[in-house]
């Protein structure tokens, strides 16, 4: 669970992330000038973000952030660079319309996020235990056979066949818009408490930090990544002071 | 080709309808497997399920008492511990009938040894110890013999009943592990009869109470043991891992392809360079559709099912229509060619 970590969150979940920003980054828009470089940088600076996240960061709201936006963002680029390639067809590949259409779905998916964080009184569905914080959220089990069967009806029906490839990718795109502000949406306390939390943090001598750290912080130091961290950390130390 | 030899997939266990994604008829799976998808898969019962402070204490009561159970001397000392603390809430609680008390008290006492000792009237104010007390035996910072309230004899009494279980039984404890699972046929289904384990017994198992076993369905009974479960039987338990960690997926992706391929080649070697144009598509959405399962699934993100179902749709989806358009699967299929010809 993402918004309260266990080991296995912290261990897989920033890879998972990693995986999803190498893996979409792949298929970015034609015709963009040194995009490959770019791409390059981005999934370095990343590599570095996912070490990290994984082998030595304590704080909550970072954490939490990190993972959710940037999973959320990266589906939204996907979804903008398909976009802009299914309208470069009609309006010319690097016309302004292509490119205002193209961008799109990355707009809406950030106003989405935006209006989540900023619109409306936080509910404060956290749990705070000292400087130790979780967000329970319902767990995911089970779904009735009935509201599944309509979902994959809807899904089903040879979605290609019947539009053809041009629409496929636009509706394709529409789904995958719709589904990631539904999730903003859905996750709206969750992203306002995500605020709440960094506001009070500006105001506390040490930042939120994860439900089960002290589970979190014995595994670390079993992983090779997390004692090179802590290494890392005593070497500042002891030239810093 | 065949139009009504659908593909037979997870979502259209029968073949009866198109569906997205595939691009044409796929080949079907054994028989045995399709006529299995058509039961329903078993429920997990792995898990915690809630429980009243009587029927808990009853168990505790039961489980100690019998001599068979496999429990360290130290989770018997904690059971222990945890039954007087329960047996104190009870004494308090208003919904207890007397007569179930007495039923519990006679169930405790049936433990050997300690069992009276519990009960004994010079003991039992003292022995009620605090819910305190439970929690600290349960940090483990101290010996539970040490937080009883209990005189010096009485408690190497504990210490000494504690060690002896398991030792003393452990032949027979041997004999029921042995053969634990057993074929059956049921209503002409083959079933693995898996005891449940002591401490599942007390509990509500796939919706019957105090069953000595559950059965479970013979066929995919690596899964259903792995507690990993189809999207047409349980929804997507544990996270959509159907399309994760399973060569089902994979499969469900390639195979239609691979078919549409081989059935217009002539040659295996043309079938190779068929497939390696037109794979990459296929392969592309189905990591694309995995990946955003695993990140908006129950494991990470844990968002509705709509919605990862709606997203994973989407991206596949474009991706689909991205490889296509962008001409980077033959890009993609010229380079394999190419790295195959000078390998080999």
């Amino acid at each position: 669970m993402l918004f309260d970590p266990v080991i296995d969150t912290v261990k897989t979940g920033p890879w998972v992330v990693f995986l999803m920003v190498m893996f979409f980054g792949l298929f970015g828009p034609p015709g963009v000038p040194y995009y490959w470089v770019i791409y390059c940088v981005v999934i370095v600076i990343f590599l570095f973000v996912t070490l990290f996240l994984v082998g030595a960061c304590e704080r909550y709201v970072f954490f939490v952030a990190m993972i959710l936006f940037t999973g959320i963002g990266v589906m939204g680029f996907l979804f903008s660079s398909v976009l802009y390639l299914v309208v470069s067809d009609i309006f010319g590949e690097g016309s302004f319309k292509s490119i205002a259409i193209g961008l799109s779905p990355l707009v809406l998916i950030s106003l989405s996020v935006a209006i989540a964080t900023y619109g409306g009184r936080p509910p404060h569905t956290f749990v705070l235990a000292g400087n130790k914080v979780s967000i329970k959220v319902k767990r995911r089990e089970k779904y009735s056979a009935g509201f599944l069967a309509g979902i994959l009806v809807l899904a089903g029906g040879g979605t290609i066949n019947l539009l053809g490839s041009l629409n496929g990718g636009a509706l394709g795109v529409l789904a995958g818009t719709s589904g990631c502000i539904a999730l903003t949406f859905y996750y709206r306390h969750i992203i306002r408490d995500l605020r709440v939390l960094r506001i009070r943090e500006r105001t506390m001598p040490s930042p939120y930090t994860f439900m089960r750290i002290d589970e979190i912080r014995e595994a670390r130091t079993r992983w090779w990544l997390g004692r090179l961290f802590k290494w890392m950390g005593s070497l500042r130390q002891s030239t810093g002071s | 080709m065949d139009e009504r030899f659908l593909p037979c997939t997870v979502a259209n266990p029968r073949g009866t309808r198109q569906q997205a994604g595939l691009i044409a008829g796929g080949n079907l799976s054994f028989p045995s497997e399709i006529a299995s998808r058509s039961f329903p898969a078993p429920q997990n019962f792995a898990g915690y399920y809630a429980t009243s402070d009587y029927n808990a204490a009853m168990f505790l009561a039961h489980e100690l008492a019998s001599p068979e159970s496999e429990m360290s001397p130290s989770e018997a000392q904690e059971s222990l511990q945890l039954l007087r603390s329960l047996f104190r809430n009870l004494s308090t609680a208003a919904d207890v009938s007397i007569e179930a008390m007495k039923e519990l008290q006679k169930a405790a006492q049936s433990i050997p040894e300690v069992g009276n000792l519990m009960f004994s009237p010079a003991n039992l104010p003292g022995t009620l110890v605090s819910a305190g007390t439970s929690m600290a035996a349960f940090s483990k910072s101290k010996s539970v013999a040490d937080l009883l309230d209990l005189s010096a004899t009485d408690k190497k009494k504990v210490i000494k009943w504690a060690n002896s279980r398991g030792t003393a039984n452990s032949t027979s404890a041997k004999k029921t592990f042995k053969g634990r699972i057993k074929l059956i046929r049921i209503a002409g289904q083959l079933h693995f009869e898996v005891p449940i384990t002591a401490q599942a017994q007390s509990y509500k198992v796939l919706g019957q109470v105090g069953g000595q076993v559950a059965h479970l369905p013979a066929y995919g009974t690596k899964g259903a043991l792995n507690q990993r479960a189809m999207l047409h039987a349980d929804g997507a338990t544990g996270g959509l891992k159907f399309l994760t960690g399973n060569t089902m997926g994979v499969a469900l992706a390639i195979a239609p392809q691979a078919y549409l391929d081989y059935s217009s080649s002539t040659t295996m070697e043309e079938f190779y360079k068929k497939s390696i144009y037109s794979q990459p598509t296929n392969v592309a959405a189905f990591a694309g559709g995995a990946i955003v399962s695993v990140f908006l699934g129950s494991s990470l993100v844990a968002a509705p099912l709509v919605i990862v179902l709606l997203v994973g749709w989407g991206a596949g989806l474009a991706i689909q229509y991205y490889m296509g358009k962008s001409g980077k699967d033959i890009e993609v299929g010229r380079s394999i060619e190419k790295f195959i010809n000078h390998a080999f």
